[in-house]
């Protein structure tokens, strides 16, 4: 954070004041971060206790049982997995074929390429319930049913990806820099790989964030695509261990366990990411 | 030499795309793997002791001879695990009813994301399970789709036990498409305890349904913060009780002609009596959250309407909370309106189906059969998941152990009065708009409580959505 | 061929060049989307039920929509979140990046702070949020009675103000990630020489930072205009989601049109006018961020 400072921390404090900023920020960060600390409360007690009246705070002997049934008792590993396989494919394709297509607009002029830009931009207006039925029949015809290709790759017509890498591209990647480079003789493949793509790397880590989270928590997809809990991804399978009390093999506590685990990955991914915005604003900073 | 460069390079950059997507799509699907011959890991096994009060219990000696039949694997789709999985379903196949070559993979599903895959799969004849549990309002659009298969020669030979009402949800232009699975007909469940205690006439002795006025009365006088019963924030309740009086909500003409009476002045009598009696502080209004505090706290006398699912209170999975009511509730017969004319309702309960492309459509009949009508699956209950099935059938009044009294209930029996009122379950038309309709007056009876919308003014416009998605 | 045509064939080649970046994307395309929609828009113009397809063309779908009273009334709760909800999170999140951006302490766990709860699964969300703003049992009402204030209904009338309060919270911090990166793409040069030039902290902020924001704010708002005109999720979350789904509450205060769509199509099973009123959403979305953005570099394009 201290490379970015270019004032001294003192001058917006001047106009608003510091203790006021502060404690505002602070309070939206409780704000944000208390109900997870509950729940993790909540992960702590036994089974009747979460299913008890929702006042109660504070389990009456915590106990970390439920983390080792979920770890070592239960499938939820191989969900993890499964997560981790359909998120980390979703994102690659997203941002690989995105980063291609809107290299093609912002660097490219051809005939077309207003309709084209428009069209694309349409498809994010689409809900996807009108999606579902020609896609699910599309799933059975080419096979992709309960696999890991057909959870990553119908939804990556990402278009928002698109956009915003387009916007990206086009006020990281001064012209200049390009002509200068065509002129050396470079080739197009080279300006793209050497140039550009460094100097996008923000905004691809941005957009590989956003998309690995969104698909991590992506739910009503894989539900219609997967169908043996051992392919389930976390989303999908959590809703199957039962919370209706009074049966036999209640089992909330796994499911709340495995709902707050379920946080963790994105988050951490998210704390590693943003350090390298930073290396990457430093080493790509053009200079004059 | 640059020139060069270009010549290959584009050809080159769209080959590699090229060749990269081809290897993802491929290496995704042979990395998948095949579900073939994986068993379920869904186990009912859990390492809490769960016990149920009882006073008999019976032990059901298996019956079949081994068969050579090769292995067959059927899914089902469900949202009741205990009972349904292969522990239980599966070993009463296996063990009683001599299919000793089928295992179930039970899939545990909410009803609403079954209701939608199964659809998906009976419209494009592809994918689905063997067995899908479906909500009986929603069951005859799936009739309509034709991709149901059709059980008429098998349920025929017991058609007698089945009432009217089952059987006309059961079946299509005269064709059976399901079985009715856990269907409850309902009792109501009061606190003795209570009752004693405000000195107020109990439910077996009322003579109509204007007797909770009079006693909710004397029970206000006593006690503001007590109520007899919850009025549900939800189209099931209004629904019940116009079923239990007789009055209807569609109206279907010989030749098809469908007319909507959700604004007809009996259905708006209905909302305006449960209505009236939460503003005169009889009865409050409730949601599914705020139902479970009320049951131990002393605040609630009764609990209507009462289906026999709810039996699962007596077990020890429930909170510690309603473990200690033991011996304070107990259940007794759906009051009438008129006295002398006994009546009940209908409180949630599903189907099970078949879509017709099964692979295996004798195992999946095989499945259904156990679980709604075989005696060995009910008698087996205790043993196989600690308690007895919540089905509501005819022929268990036949069996001492399906109608034992039982402690947590003060002596009477859950299941009896629910399913002696099999046979006054009022008749309802149905139509396949009943979903939107339910839809509709959900919406209603939000705006109703909430926003404060007029009885009168919400129902016309349910009525008008409904008869909108007819028209169109 | 001859050097002599080299310049005619770089043109020819360069012309290729879009196409082949572009043709990944346009593969997955035309086979999961353009499909799928060809095929909804066909339908939309029959009458198709379960059990009844009827290919003869008709407007009938279209013409019901018209008259739809819950369809107008969910407009209209989308036109609410979009005037309230939208620019308060904007704005938020444009006033949070750029006091981090500058420097605070401990910025960066604000940063990732804020964005936990969009990286959290809507499971998590649903569960908390319910316990908290629980009418009878909630923290929030607890902590208002305890300080003497009457408790709320925070599910009932109120649950308007809920909603937004919840998307509010869920997204904001993705914003604030955004726009933070939108801000490190501006060379930091320029602000040595504003600060050479001897101009003010706010000027520096309207004159440098915030017109080389704008593709990011651009985008920003697109998103949150699509978001909200498609808004599904979090009121179904909030309403129950799908547990016991005959006995959910369903509450017209915010009940959007392509949760009605959805329920057209999976309660009512009445695909045609499904179909239909997926366009028209569509067709709402795509003029909303035409109407906001066409000023913008977004048309530039």
């Amino acid at each position: 954070m201290g490379k970015n400072r270019v004032h001294k921390t003192r001058d917006w404090q001047k106009i608003i004041g510091l203790p006021v900023v502060f404690g505002t920020m602070s309070f939206l960060l409780f704000y944000c971060l208390a109900p997870y600390v509950w729940f993790f409360i909540m992960t702590l007690m036994k089974p009747q206790e979460m299913m008890s009246p929702l006042g109660r705070f504070l389990p009456e002997s915590p106990s970390l049982e439920n983390y080792s049934i979920l770890f070592f008792d239960s499938i939820y590993p191989r969900w993890m997995l499964n997560s981790v396989l359909a998120s980390a494919g979703y994102t690659v394709v997203t941002v690989l074929v995105s980063a291609l297509a809107a290299y093609a607009f912002a660097r490219f002029e051809f005939r077309g390429k207003r309709l084209l830009f428009m069209v694309i931009m349409g498809t994010v207006m689409v809900p996807f319930a009108t999606l579902v039925v020609p896609l699910y029949i599309e799933l059975i015809q080419y096979g992709l049913m309960n696999t890991y290709a057909g959870v990553i790759i119908p939804p990556t017509v990402n278009a928002f990806t698109i956009y915003y890498l387009v916007a990206y591209m086009s006020s990281a990647v001064p012209k200049d820099l390009v002509e200068s480079a065509l002129i050396d003789g470079s080739s197009e493949l080279k300006i793209f790989a050497r140039i550009v793509m460094p100097l996008a790397l923000p905004g691809l880590a941005a957009m590989a964030v956003t998309n690995f989270v969104g698909a991590w928590n992506e739910f009503f997809w894989p539900l219609i695509v997967l169908r043996t809990p051992e392919m389930y991804t976390i989303p999908v399978g959590l809703p199957t261990w039962s919370t209706i009390p009074g049966t036999t093999t209640m089992e909330v506590h796994k499911q709340v366990t495995g709902a707050f685990v379920a946080n963790f990955p994105t988050v951490v991914l998210f704390a590693v990411s943003l350090k390298y915005y930073i290396k990457g604003i430093t080493a790509g900073a053009v200079k004059g | 030499m640059e020139k060069h460069r270009d010549r290959i390079s584009t050809p080159v950059t769209a080959l590699i795309v090229i060749v990269a997507l081809v290897i993802g799509i491929v290496g995704g699907y042979f990395v998948a793997p095949t579900p073939a011959g994986v068993t379920t890991t869904v186990t009912a096994t859990e390492t809490r002791t769960v016990t149920v009060e009882r006073s008999v219990t019976t032990q059901v000696t298996t019956t079949a001879p081994p068969t050579t039949h090769e292995r067959v694997d059927i899914t089902v789709w469900t949202n009741w695990p205990a009972r349904w999985d292969d522990n239980a379903v599966g070993r009463v196949l296996r063990e009683n009813l001599g299919y000793d070559y089928v295992h179930v993979a039970h899939e545990e599903k909410d009803l609403g994301d079954i209701e939608e895959l199964t659809l998906l799969a009976v419209q494009t004849g592809m994918g689905g399970p063997d067995v899908a549990q479906i909500e009986w309002p929603h069951v005859t659009a799936f009739y309509k789709s034709g991709g149901l298969l059709d059980l008429t020669d098998k349920v025929m030979p017991y058609k007698d036990k089945f009432p009217d009402f089952h059987w006309n949800m059961m079946t299509y232009k005269g064709r059976v498409y399901a079985v009715f699975y856990d269907l409850s007909s309902c009792g109501v469940m009061y606190r003795t305890d209570l009752f004693a205690k405000y000195g107020l006439k109990t439910p077996d002795k009322w003579d109509s349904w204007d007797d909770v006025v009079t006693e909710g009365r004397k029970l206000k006088a006593q006690n503001k913060s007590a109520y007899m019963f919850n009025v549900w924030n939800d189209p099931s309740i209004y629904l019940a009780f116009a079923q239990a009086k007789g009055v209807q909500v569609f109206e279907e003409s010989p030749d098809g002609e469908i007319k909507v009476l959700l604004d007809s002045p009996e259905f708006i009598a209905v909302a305006e009596w449960l209505d009236s009696l939460v503003k005169e502080g009889i009865c409050f209004y409730g949601d599914y959250a705020s139902y479970w505090p009320p049951l131990t706290d002393g605040t609630m006398l009764m609990d209507v309407p009462f289906p026999a699912w709810n039996s699962w209170f007596a077990t020890t999975a429930v909170p510690p909370e309603m473990q200690a009511m033991s011996g304070k509730w107990r259940v007794v017969e759906f009051p009438p309106f008129e006295k002398g004319k006994p009546t009940s309702c209908i409180w949630g309960g599903s189907v099970l189906a078949i879509p017709a492309h099964t692979k295996h459509p004798e195992e999946a009949w095989a499945y259904i059969y156990a679980c709604t009508m075989s005696m060995e699956y009910f008698l087996r209950g205790p043993e196989l998941f600690q308690e007895y099935p919540a089905n509501v059938y005819l022929p268990m009044l036949e069996r001492p152990e399906l109608n034992e009294p039982y402690p947590y209930f003060n002596g009477s029996s859950p299941f009896t009065p629910c399913i002696k009122a099999l046979q006054y379950l009022p008749q309802i038309t149905v139509t396949e708009y009943y979903a939107v309709m339910e839809e509709q007056l959900g919406l209603a009876v939000n705006a109703i409580i909430v926003e404060g919308v007029p009885i009168e003014t919400a129902l016309k416009q349910a009525a008008d959505n409904v008869r909108a998605e007819i028209a169109g | 061929m001859s050097r002599g045509r080299s310049g005619k064939r770089i043109r020819d080649l360069s012309k290729a060049y879009p196409f082949i970046y572009l043709l990944p994307f346009l593969i997955l395309f035309s086979l999961f989307f353009a499909y799928p929609m060809i095929h909804s828009l066909y339908i939309s113009f029959t009458r198709y039920k379960i059990g009844e397809f009827d290919p003869t063309f008709t407007l009938r779908n279209y013409e019901r929509i018209l008259g739809d009273s819950l369809f107008w009334n969910g407009f209209t709760v989308l036109l609410m979140i979009g005037a309230i909800q939208l620019p308060i999170t904007v704005l938020m999140s444009l006033a949070l990046a750029a006091i981090t951006y500058h420097g605070i302490r401990g910025g960066k766990i604000f940063n990732i702070g804020y964005f936990t709860p969009t990286v959290s699964s809507l499971v998590v969300a649903a569960t908390i949020w319910a316990a908290i703003l629980n009418p009878a049992y909630g923290i929030l009402n607890h902590l208002l009675r305890s300080v003497g204030l009457p408790p709320q209904d925070w599910l009932g009338r109120l649950i308007q103000i809920s909603l937004m309060n919840v998307i509010n919270w869920r997204w904001f911090g993705w914003y604030v990630v955004i726009v933070f990166a939108g801000m490190s793409a501006i060379p930091i040069d320029l602000y040595e020489s504003a600060k050479i030039d001897g101009s003010g902290r706010i000027k520096t902020f309207r004159r440098i930072t915030l017109p080389l924001l704008q593709p990011t704010l651009m985008y920003i708002i697109f998103v949150s205009i699509i978001s909200v005109v498609n808004l599904f999720a979090e009121p179904y979350i909030m309403l129950g989601g799908s547990t016991f789904s005959s006995q959910t509450a369903r509450s017209r205060l915010i009940y959007t049109p392509v949760m009605y769509l959805y329920d057209v199509a999976f309660r009512y099973f009445n695909f045609g006018y499904s179909a239909a009123l997926s366009w028209i959403v569509f067709i709402i979305g795509f003029l909303s961020s035409f109407l906001v953005l066409r000023k913008s570099a977004f048309m530039r394009i």
